[in-house]
């Protein structure tokens, strides 16, 4: 931040006191006008419905163990206002696996206000909305699926207990024959 | 909810939900003139013969979940997805020998409720209550959602109306109908969904084809493809223990088993079994082509209806419209009239007044189908969730009573202590693991740590039962 400085000429001590004091008088006032002038715009601006709002985009989930999440944005109006008015590409959700979208997708989102996405593999993915109102934050989101270890060990264990199931009823219906209860 | 670009107008969709309407209370009201006592009512006089049998299983459980809920697991999960789901026909076809062993073991039961107060005791019986009031409640809301978002995304029309039809429609001709009229709009239902999905699943691969898919998902979402895709693979089992704790545990199969003519409940649940199995492959894989035909997914569950209003237009959409509606109408229905038979018999007769007589439990059942009714509708107005994870939030609960039922049916050594805490451990983890990891493994979890409780206190009970004492008639 810039500090104002003021400085005190040698010489005419009580004059240029007086000046000094006049000088700070001058600056608190212009300080309380420019306070002023850009509280007044900037409610002037809010209460616009040319204002452009900024989109706000977010997912379900920062880091996703499925490869599926859900992409929604905050105010859906701009986004639908927009579509409906503009062409209907004119507002798209970009996807990229780098941060400056060098390389990227499109959706046309103007007649949705949310979207899932799924079976993406471990990385790194971003998104934006682009706008003619404005584009909205770059959402990041981590793909990281569960290790396969793990997996596997809920499949065997799945595995196992429907065996155990099978063989249950299996022995169960032999045992109620034998005893003539089945 | 905002509306999308919708496949039929909305005074198109509003037409067939008054015709359908009409036509499945029309025929409630029909059938359920021949209803005289409770038996007729509730059981459809424990009379039901092989082929209305098996439609009224394989149509009960081909449901919204099969419909809507397979598509949004492949969208999500993949081709594992897709088979897994149809795994679920595993719980039928398991059930056949246990339909069979119910009715020989019980053969003057009304519910599921019944055989575990007379095998446990009063306890068990409690939290048995607990699990299937909360699992049909579950199961109820998600139909209902289903119901409101297949007319939102085919029509257009809202959410809370679409909803509010569907419910309103299956209370009434459940109410006048009883469980006769409920499996005979089953049986009419299961032929309109089998020709309405193998219709819908031919013309998706003739207007998209195999190749365009694959090339598709191969560039763009590689994972669905993958067959060692970790949260697919987590699920693939988790999915079949599910349907198995929830026909086993409820009461809309127990009372079908009670209901259907001697020997004829194996044979049905075992054809049923088979009949369903290609059913969530066919609704599955239409979610596949999403990617190909640049469809945007707002929510998931949405992506059946959109692929095919798309691909078919409004043709499609129309039979994707009657299928829906008559897979919801046939689970909807079942589960009102099962629902209430548990509720009538455990709690208000069971609990409330022992000494109600059947003219009493007849009045009290069309008021509990009433009740259940604008329970549903309420919770169902919030739409707190997506229909999978509402549903597989259930199965940390139904999976937990898999090994109660299972070894309580054959085996004399399950000890009340035992299954008392097996359901309650297996739940309580089961949902733990819910939160922890994910969706795809609560049912596996919950159905685990119920196994080894029931295993390791029943040895210390040391308990054996006598499977005569189950013969007798006595009201709980």
């Amino acid at each position: 931040m810039q500090s104002t400085h003021w400085s005190i000429p040698a010489g005419n001590s009580d004059f240029s006191l007086i000046k000094h004091v006049t000088e700070i008088f001058k600056t608190v006032c212009l300080s309380a006008s420019l306070t002023r002038f850009f509280w007044l715009t900037s409610l002037l601006l809010a209460a616009s419905p040319l204002c452009a709002q900024q989109i706000k985009l977010s997912s379900n989930t920062e880091i996703s163990t499925e490869g599926y999440f859900v992409l929604s944005w905050q105010p859906e109006t701009a986004i639908a206002d927009n579509g409906a008015s503009a062409k209907h590409d004119a507002v798209f959700l970009r996807q990229s696996q780098s941060r400056d979208f060098s390389v990227s997708k499109k959706y046309a989102i103007a007649s949705i206000e949310a979207l899932t996405l799924s079976g993406f593999e471990d990385g790194e993915y971003f998104f934006q909305i682009v706008s003619p109102a404005g584009n909205s934050n770059v959402l990041q989101v981590r793909v990281q699926h569960h290790a396969l270890s793990k997996a596997m060990g809920f499949f065997l264990t799945g595995l196992l207990l429907f065996v155990v199931l099978a063989c249950s009823i299996f022995f169960g219906l032999k045992q109620s024959k034998d005893e003539n209860l089945g | 909810m905002k509306t999308l670009d919708s496949a039929l107008s909305p005074g198109m969709g509003a037409a067939i939900l008054v015709v359908f309407s009409l036509i499945w209370i029309v025929f409630g009201y029909y059938l359920g003139r021949k209803n005289k006592s409770l038996d007729d009512y509730m059981l459809a006089g424990r009379n039901v013969g092989l082929a209305f049998a098996t439609a009224t299983a394989m149509a009960t459980w081909v449901t919204s979940n099969t419909t809507m809920t397979a598509p949004q697991l492949t969208y999500q999960l993949g081709v594992w997805g897709m088979v897994g789901y149809s795994l679920g026909a595993v719980g039928l076809l398991l059930f056949a020998p246990l339909a069979k062993r119910i009715k020989a073991l019980l053969p003057h039961g009304f519910t599921s409720g019944d055989f575990i107060r007379r095998r446990y005791g009063i306890a068990a019986w409690r939290i048995f209550l607990i699990i299937s009031l909360f699992y049909a409640f579950g199961w109820l809301i998600s139909l209902g959602m289903a119901g409101g978002i297949l007319v939102n995304t085919l029509s257009g029309l809202d959410y809370h109306l679409g909803m509010s039809i569907i419910l309103f429609v299956c209370v009434c001709y459940t109410l006048m109908g009883g469980l006769r009229a409920v499996i005979a709009t089953d049986f009419v239902q299961t032929l309109i969904i089998i020709i309405g999905v193998i219709i819908i699943a031919v013309l998706v691969i003739q207007n998209v084809g195999f190749d365009t898919i694959h090339r598709n998902l191969k560039e763009d979402h590689p994972q669905l493809l993958n067959l060692l895709f970790p949260a697919a693979i987590m699920f693939l089992f988790n999915n079949l223990l599910f349907g198995v704790g929830e026909i086993f545990h409820s009461n809309v199969w127990w009372s079908r088993a009670f209901a259907f003519r001697e020997n004829t409940g194996a044979k049905a649940y075992l054809l049923a079994g088979l009949c369903w199995l290609p059913i969530p492959v066919a609704a599955g894989f239409v979610a596949l082509a999403a990617p190909s035909l640049n469809i945007l997914v707002p929510s998931a569950d949405m992506v059946g209806p959109l692929v095919a209003g798309k691909v078919l237009g409004s043709v499609g959409a129309v039979i994707v419209f009657i299928v829906v509606f008559s897979a919801l109408a046939s689970s909807l229905d079942s589960l009102l009239a099962a629902t209430a038979d548990l509720i009538t018999q455990d709690i208000y007769r069971g609990h409330l007044k022992p000494d109600a007589s059947n003219e009493d439990c007849l009045k009290a059942s069309k008021f509990v189908i009433l009740i259940l009714g604008l329970g549903a509708w309420a919770l169902c107005l919030l739409k707190l969730s997506t229909l999978a994870s509402l549903l597989y939030f259930t199965g940390a609960f139904v999976a937990s009573t898999i090994w109660p039922i299972v070894f309580g049916l054959f085996f004399r050594w399950p000890g009340k202590f035992a299954v008392s805490a097996a359901m309650v451990s297996g739940t309580v983890l089961g949902l733990a693991s819910y939160f922890m990891i994910g969706f795809y493994v609560a049912a596996l979890v919950s159905c685990a740590v119920s196994l080894v409780v029931t295993l390791v206190f029943s040895k210390f009970e040391n308990h054996l039962f006598d499977f005569d004492s189950l013969q007798s008639t006595d009201k709980p």
